[in-house]
């Protein structure tokens, strides 16, 4: 079925997005949702039988995985399908497929905020697979529907800005996912390429950078008191809260850390200067 | 919702961050001290009452005025994830672009230095420190042989930069298509088109009175005058910064500029002032930096050489020096696309804790710089205030002149408006030029690096400013230039190539700014 109608090679593998063909050469399926029959147009399901045999398929190379960095999804090993559009004169999307590989499931997760880079994308939708018992297939809900990135796709605004996406912003509820999938549109003809960057997943809110310092300093154990030190140690509880006072001192400077500066360009009195560095 | 709270809370944070370091915070809390002693101040109801004192003594406008000068010059706090060149300039191949500019900039120098075997900066030698000094306000008579001096850049190279820039991920064919631009700029930012512009500046609408049309010797001026500079007086009174700025949209008195000004910038001239301005002084004096010779080397091309401006020639040294070695200027460039260029003390190359700034407010002046000060002497007489009102204009907007980015105000986006504008209202002109091979922005580019200071009239240069002030936006740069086409039209019409269109376009001197860019805007059947 997908080597034919008359426009790709037999044995490539198409993919069908919004009413345009495009041949996509190295993208296999994992079958792709927007897969559509080339007659009647219609979204294939996943579940039929013209789709399960025989299109496993990889990406060659996994260029997408190097980009982007997965975090906060505990154990769980991400997969990444990229299925990017070659053709340019017509409206043109591209998913972005986040599951766990077979080995290894993901093991489902609360979403909190996805965060990234926008590179040239005007709309973004995003579709969730929720984790329910076992043997029945779940089924794909969209949270999120035709979110403008760039408010002019023709032009540059918005196109390379950082985007965070709340929970609360999504349309279903986002416990419990187990796979996730970005559909990325691009309506301009102008651009060569669209995709989305430095990509992060965050199950609970993005984790302040609050510094962790090891229990015996915040909670002192007196009972662990060795017997045996000599006299002339101090008392190390005494020293905890002691550090833990000057910590706080520290911190307490660093907070009321002003912006103002001292107007000085020499240094130590010397401004002499022959040549300007490049680097 | 969540967002916005959380967004204006971090406007908040950064906001208090920077104040914090102010002298302003200082005397807040000096003055709350004090009004300790007072006896309406109680204890149970402390901060109330300490608040009310506030907005009682005027402190609370100073500070509500601070808040708003922070408000007008940083840009909202970006997205957390992004890295702080983000805030520079949102596009990559930008960044790219004004990095290797910089660097071009950079080897000029360099090789100037090598031609001439001069050194970057050196200290002066007491004989020379002290006859300086003597002759600080009279720099002017001073004729050092500059002819070996030649300045950095000069519009016309940083035009040619900005026709070369290219988005990498643009779909830019060979053959000319519905994506081709026309003009010389083929970036495609978003600029604003003519319903917007009427939207944006509302109140230079036919219906507005307006400075520089409505105080014309045939208009009474019971009509508008009169009461224009009551609102004014009204204005001052207040010490408003943001009223202020409302205020000047429509113009400001001749009378009340210099304070007007002063008012929305946020420059009072405390006593500490006046001891920076010293300060930077001094240290003009203690250092010797090729970069003085290059604004000398300006001032004598541009300034000196202007039927206007030729009588400050003092002032524009002593303004400029300073500024050169003035190291608050460096934090402008968080938000600026460009970079300072870095230096080490001689003999300790590669060693981070040598290295510095050069100019220490990392600023190399081009061809023409100076003409950004001139203007200004006209206003303030005390070299002090002058200074600090160019270097808040220069750190609010003149940057946005000669540096890459994609900011609606930068010199990009001022091109690509005016050309689109062009392109839209006066297809036929654009075509003609085009077509004889004399681009409409080769000739304008050099008015809005300039921002037409040294082209216009000063009264009307000193209009023209005042809209930019009111709007915190070089936009209307874009306007006039494209309005000064559309004036000469039929003239343009006729020529036949770049020279003759320059000619036409040579002398704008007489050109009335308000009634030309309200015509433009808002009076013009398309």
């Amino acid at each position: 079925m997908p080597g034919r109608a008359g426009g790709p090679r037999p044995g490539a593998v198409v993919a069908v997005c919004h009413g345009c063909w495009h041949h996509v050469p190295h993208f296999g399926a994992l079958p792709c949702e927007r897969h559509r029959s080339p007659a009647g147009g219609r979204r294939a399901d996943l579940s039929r039988p013209a789709w399960r045999a025989g299109h496993r398929c990889h990406l060659p190379q996994r260029r997408s995985l190097r980009e982007m960095a997965f975090h906060h999804i505990g154990q769980a090993v991400l997969e990444l399908l990229t299925l990017r559009s070659t053709c340019l004169s017509l409206p043109k999307c591209c998913h972005l497929h986040l599951l766990g590989s077979s080995n290894s499931p993901v093991s489902a997760f609360q979403l909190q905020e996805i965060t990234f880079k926008n590179y040239y994308t005007a709309f973004l939708s995003i579709r969730v697979r929720q984790h329910t018992s076992a043997h029945t297939t779940a089924k794909w809900l969209t949270c999120l529907r035709d979110y403008c990135l760039m408010p002019d796709p023709h032009s540059e605004e918005g196109a390379q800005e950082y985007v965070s996406l709340f929970k609360h912003q999504m349309l279903c509820d986002m416990a419990r996912v187990s796979e996730l999938r970005l559909i990325l549109r691009q309506p301009s003809p102008l651009w060569l390429s669209f995709t989305v960057e430095e990509l992060q997943i965050y199950q609970q809110g993005p984790k302040s950078p609050s510094m962790t310092f090891p229990k015996w300093l915040s909670h002192p154990v007196p009972c662990e008191q060795p017997a045996l030190l000599c006299e002339s140690l101090p008392d190390p509880s005494r020293v905890s809260s002691e550090v833990q006072q000057m910590w706080a001192l520290t911190e307490m400077i660093r907070a009321s850390h002003t912006s103002a500066r001292i107007g000085r360009f020499d240094v130590d009195g010397c401004y002499d200067l022959n040549l300007l560095s490049y680097t | 919702m969540l967002q916005e709270e959380s967004d204006l809370s971090l406007i908040i944070a950064q906001i208090v961050q920077k104040l914090k370091g102010s002298n302003l915070y200082s005397q807040l809390e000096r003055q709350a001290w004090a009004s300790l002693q007072r006896p309406e101040i109680k204890l149970e109801s402390l901060k109330e009452d300490i608040k009310e004192f506030f907005k009682i003594s005027g402190w609370e406008k100073k500070l509500q005025n601070a808040v708003y000068g922070e408000l007008s010059v940083f840009p909202l706090p970006s997205h957390p994830a992004a890295p702080p060149e983000h805030l520079k300039e949102p596009l990559v191949y930008m960044r790219k672009a004004q990095g290797s500019w910089e660097k071009r900039i950079l080897k000029s120098l360099n090789s100037m230095c090598t031609e001439l075997s001069i050194p970057l900066a050196r200290k002066r030698p007491v004989g020379e420190q002290k006859e300086l000094l003597n002759k600080w306000n009279e720099m002017g008579t001073d004729e050092p042989d500059l002819s070996l001096f030649r300045p950095v850049y000069a519009p016309k190279d940083f035009l040619e930069v900005l026709i070369n820039l290219r988005n990498p991920n643009y779909e830019n064919g060979d053959s000319l298509s519905f994506r081709t631009h026309l003009g010389l700029i083929q970036i495609p930012l978003k600029v604003k088109d003519i319903p917007e512009l009427k939207e944006c500046f509302v109140e230079l609408g036919l219906n507005t009175g307006q400075l520089g049309i409505d105080d014309s010797t045939q208009v009474p001026p019971e009509l508008f005058e009169n009461e224009h500079v009551r609102i004014g007086q009204k204005v001052l009174a207040e010490q408003d910064s943001a009223a202020a700025q409302q205020y000047i949209r429509q113009g400001s008195p001749t009378a009340l500029r210099a304070e007007l000004w002063a008012l929305i910038l946020n420059i009072s001239s405390e006593p500490e002032d006046v001891l920076y301005y010293e300060q930077l002084k001094t240290n003009v004096i203690q250092h010797d930096l090729l970069v003085d010779s290059l604004i000398y080397k300006d001032v004598k091309l541009t300034a000196s050489n202007d039927d206007y401006y030729f009588v400050f020639e003092d002032y524009l040294y002593q303004v400029l020096l300073c500024f050169s070695r003035d190291t608050s200027v460096l934090s402008h460039f968080a938000y600026n696309s460009a970079s300072p260029p870095k230096s080490y003390i001689r003999g300790k190359l590669g060693l981070e804790e040598y290295a510095v700034f050069y100019p220490p407010n990392g600023v190399i002046p081009f061809h023409g710089f100076s003409m950004y000060v001139a203007p200004l002497c006209f206003l303030y007489h005390e070299p002090s205030k002058l200074y600090q009102i160019f270097r808040e204009m220069y750190v609010r907007f003149f940057f946005r002149l000669h540096s890459i980015s994609s900011h609606p105000s930068g010199i990009v986006s001022l091109c690509l408006l005016f050309e689109t504008l062009l392109q839209t209202y006066l297809p036929q002109l654009f075509y003609h030029l085009r077509e004889i091979g004399a681009q409409p922005l080769r000739i304008s580019f050099k008015w809005m690096v300039r921002a037409f200071s040294g082209y216009l009239a000063t009264d009307q240069l000193l209009l023209l400013w005042d809209r930019i002030l009111g709007y915190n936006s070089l936009e209307i740069l874009a306007v006039l230039a494209a309005a000064v086409f559309a004036f000469r039209a039929v003239n343009l019409m006729e020529v036949t190539s770049l020279a003759a269109a320059e000619a036409v376009l040579a002398d704008l001197s007489t050109l009335k700014v308000m009634p030309l860019l309200q015509i433009f805007l808002f009076a013009t059947v398309t």
